[in-house]
């Protein structure tokens, strides 16, 4: 029995198909109530799977899934349906069901081999750290993971796929076979999404100077950590590439990492960690490091908006505490770890979906009344920004820092 | 000839119909142990009028409807014998809340929990809170008169369905009830709707009483070295007046299943009482010394209750991490007994488990006499799992009790009920129940081979 059967097997087993996971699964009421796009009818699916059947349309019911945990929180077995799901997608990138590996998924992984980011877009996503000042020693960098800077492609590059249908079938695989493809991707973005990005990365590099914090940034050099190959099931590409981010760290003498954004947090503390045996860095959130600084009060109602990648991944909370200590928190119905995704891991694929997750969030975060809406996750923030009312915490703590 | 998947896509739009095997598989389980067959397609209405016109589409062309709300059933109560399946998933909005008139009207897919969430805001309950309300419809626990951990003191779900809007078997759209706290109109169409199991009409609209929410004053956890002591607790607080907002009991197995919710056992602990009161603290913590536990331990802070709430709400699916080999399944009973006859039934069903010789957890809604029986069934004991379920329900029947509390009757129970009805010498109520059917649904489309024959 090969690793995905046996994990698959020792995860579904422990079902017993209470429905619990289903009622707050987001992409269920998102693609009209189907049982097989929730978590419930994923893990139905997957024992189908292990039973042997490699003909169904597993690729929708699986790669549908936000990997947002809010199955896990609630299933009382203990089995978390969005683990399902990540095997799923290993077994589909692995060939192991007929015909269904996505073509862009698959040139996304090439890309990230080839130029360490996803788009080939290793100048871009340094623009916003022009005119900046860095430490020479490279012992703690600023990590950004590209994560921030790709929103605004991100974004483009969702309408692109909405626009040219199935023909991605035939594109996607003629732009990875070609040079590097960013010369056509550099060209699409949403420039307003890109300033604001930028600026939000800068309001990060002067909270840490502010806060005393010394630290470098490796540029052109700085690679995507690779949280797309795994969040797409390709776990033995991921693993490699891993290792080679690993080996440049050390090569440049790297000892503590400063992300700033949970999905990157998430992915080095869980799968480097799990994966690259001499991962041996201090991984951080740069709000760890801001405890120092003098804020004022703000004297308006906030809510915030918990990303999935902290509070259920990373059981991190300190931009809570953050927003606490500065302004008059009001939490919105789904919280902690109940929070509610904000649709965006699937805006590329599934963007009518997606659209309608973060739709159903942004009324549960305005119905607190609050005048601002807070994340601290670029993807939320980009999925969630649908008036002037929401920001991230870096544009909060830049205006209250004294 | 007609296609059925056609007609119904006229109806509800063909993204709401379902028929590849991917789609459709995943409706021909609910909570039980039973698998169903599968259905010819899944319908997803969104209006009274779409489930109107698929009803009658169905009645015409004696088409069987498996209506299906959370899919949380613990007897088998929702799945598909073929047919179609009609999920309500998208009567998902509460549409108002009127606190003066003490009543909110939610639509059939609203789960309970989150109906109950919504009404926290107003400092408002709709107190039928069965363990599965997180994902248990309003429509679905209206059709299995669903009780629930608060049932000690607010009873089950019938006591709070002031009114429904229904659609019969042949399309025809009505409303039993109304907003009024009573009524004395006649035979109660609206309580005959109340565990009927979606065999007589579709619940579309529900108008259901509310209550204030209680407040929490203290849970007592109440640490037993023996099952045997337990028994008695209910009767003697009823005796002094004091009921609960919440009893609960767990044994040992069940103790050991929800271990990592945190919650410390003294040593030798063998079953566990939950009791949750809103007032008279002082004088149940005193009753409950008087019981011989070997320990009560007194929590005020809210957020423990809630742990420990979640703990027991979780349970029956937290039992899977107690089985010995995994391809058992964990088949729950549910029978009800009066209080003062728990500590001789539960003596009494001890000894049957011992003769059968399966591994058995017990745990339920003591304050209102209900048992749980969880059997660890292999596949080739489900035979010997249903002898013990009957011979524990008779024992229910023998002490005064009943053989389905609040999981409904569904496929599994159906002998059971008429053992009941047999024993009594009631068999007459399977009669009327069976000619109740035939006014309401003469050609049988309607969760077809459920309930009764």
């Amino acid at each position: 029995m090969n690793e995905i059967f046996k994990d698959l097997t020792l995860e579904t087993s422990q079902c017993i198909n209470c429905g619990f996971c289903e009622a707050v699964c987001p992409t269920i009421p998102a693609f009209d109530y189907r049982t097989s796009m929730g978590a419930r009818g994923r893990i139905n699916l997957a024992k189908e799977f292990l039973n042997g059947n490699r003909v169904l349309n597993f690729r929708d019911p699986f790669e549908s899934c936000l990997d947002c945990y809010a199955c896990f929180q609630v299933c009382p077995a203990h089995v978390n349906s969005g683990v399902v799901s990540e095997l799923m997608k290993q077994a589909i990138a692995e060939g192991q069901v007929q015909d269904q590996e996505h073509q862009v998924a698959r040139m996304i992984t090439v890309l990230i081999k080839k130029y360490r980011d996803p788009l080939g877009l290793t100048k871009e996503v340094t623009e916003w750290s022009k005119g900046l000042e860095f430490d020479s020693s490279y012992q703690t960098i600023l990590y950004t993971g590209h994560m921030y800077q790709l929103m605004a492609y991100n974004k483009k590059l969702g309408e692109m796929l909405k626009s040219i249908g199935e023909l991605y079938r035939f594109i996607t695989p003629l732009l990875s076979s070609l040079g590097n493809p960013s010369f056509i991707f550099s060209k699409f973005y949403d420039k307003k999404i890109k300033e604001r990005s930028e600026a939000q990365l800068k309001n990060i590099y002067y909270l840490l100077r502010k806060a005393g914090v010394k630290f470098s940034y490796l540029g052109e050099e700085e690679p995507y950590p690779g949280t797309l190959m795994i969040d797409m099931g390709y776990v033995s590409d991921f693993k490699e590439y891993a290792q080679t981010v690993t080996d440049l760290f050390h090569k440049k003498g790297v000892k503590n990492i400063i992300t700033v954004d949970p999905h990157t947090y998430d992915v080095l503390i869980n799968k480097y960690k799990k994966y690259v045996s001499d991962f041996d860095f201090n991984v951080s959130f740069y709000l760890d490091h801001l405890n120092s600084l003098n804020l004022s009060k703000l004297d308006k109602r906030v809510t915030y908006h918990e990303p999935c990648h902290l509070v259920r991944h990373t059981d991190h909370n300190v931009p809570r505490d953050f927003i606490k200590k500065t302004a008059e928190l009001t939490l919105p119905l789904h919280n902690g770890k109940n929070t509610y995704c904000c649709g965006g891991p699937i805006e590329a694929f599934y963007p009518k979906a997606s659209e309608k997750i973060s739709e159903r969030r942004f009324r549960e975060l305005k119905q607190t009344n609050a005048e601002i809406i807070v994340t601290s996750c670029p993807i939320c923030f980009v999925n969630l920004y649908r008036d002037e009312s929401v920001m991230d915490i870096s544009e909060l703590l830049i205006k209250l820092v004294k | 000839m007609m296609s059925v998947t056609n007609e119904l896509a006229k109806i509800v739009g063909k993204e709401y119909v379902l028929t590849k095997y991917e789609d459709i598989v995943p409706y021909v389980k609910d909570a039980s142990y039973i698998e169903g067959k599968k259905p010819i397609a899944v319908v997803i209405p969104g209006s009274t009028s779409e489930v109107s016109k698929i009803l009658k589409l169905c009645y015409d062309n004696n088409i069987p409807v498996y209506v299906r709300g959370g899919g949380t059933s613990l007897t088998g109560s929702s799945v598909p014998e073929g047919g179609i399946v009609m999920s309500m998933l998208r009567f998902d909005k509460i549409l108002e809340v009127n606190i003066k008139d003490r009543y909110v009207i939610a639509e059939a897919g609203v789960r309970v929990g989150e109906l109950n969430a919504y009404l926290e805001r107003y400092g408002y309950m709709y107190p039928p809170d069965p363990a599965s309300d997180i994902a248990a419809t309003v429509g679905g626990s209206i059709n299995t008169n669903a009780g629930g951990v608060r049932g000690a003191k607010y009873g089950a779900t019938k006591e709070w369905v002031l009114g429904l809007e229904v659609v019969l078997p042949d399309g025809t759209v009505t409303q039993f009830g109304e907003k009024t706290l009573k009524r004395s109109e006649g035979y109660d169409l609206t309580a005959l709707m109340v565990g009927s199991e979606g065999t007589l009409a579709v619940i579309t609209k529900a108008i259901l009483k509310i209550a204030p929410l209680p407040k929490r004053d203290t849970m007592f956890l109440v640490f037993y070295d023996s099952y045997k002591k337990f028994g008695d607790v209910i009767g003697t607080l009823n005796e002094r007046g004091l009921i609960p907002l919440t009893a609960e009991f767990l044994d040992e197995i069940s103790m050991d299943a929800v271990k990592g919710y945190g919650i410390p056992y003294p040593d030798k602990a063998k079953a566990l009482l939950i009791i949750i009161t809103s007032e008279n603290s002082d004088e149940t913590l005193k009753a409950l010394k008087e019981t011989d536990p070997i320990e009560v331990r007194t929590i005020k802070d809210q957020a423990e209750m809630d742990n420990a709430m979640k703990l027991r709400k979780g349970l029956y699916s937290s039992l899977l991490l107690e089985r010995d080999k995994p391809e058992q399944k964990v088949i729950i009973g549910d029978i009800v007994v009066p209080p003062s006859k728990i500590s001789e039934t539960i003596d009494e069903i001890y000894r049957a488990i011992q003769s059968s010789g399966m591994k058995v957890s017990i745990f339920g809604h003591i304050g209102d006499g209900n048992v749980h029986l969880n059997i660890f069934t292999g596949p080739n004991e489900i035979d010997k799992a249903k002898e013990l379920l009957l011979e524990t329900a008779m024992i229910a029947v023998k002490h005064g009790g009943c053989v389905s509390a609040e999981h409904g009757i569904g496929l599994e129970k159906k002998e059971l009920l008429q053992k009941e009805f047999a024993y009594r010498g009631n068999q007459i109520n399977l009669e009327l129940m069976k000619k109740i059917k035939n006014v309401f649904d003469p050609r049988d489309i309607l969760n077809r081979g459920k309930l009764i024959e």
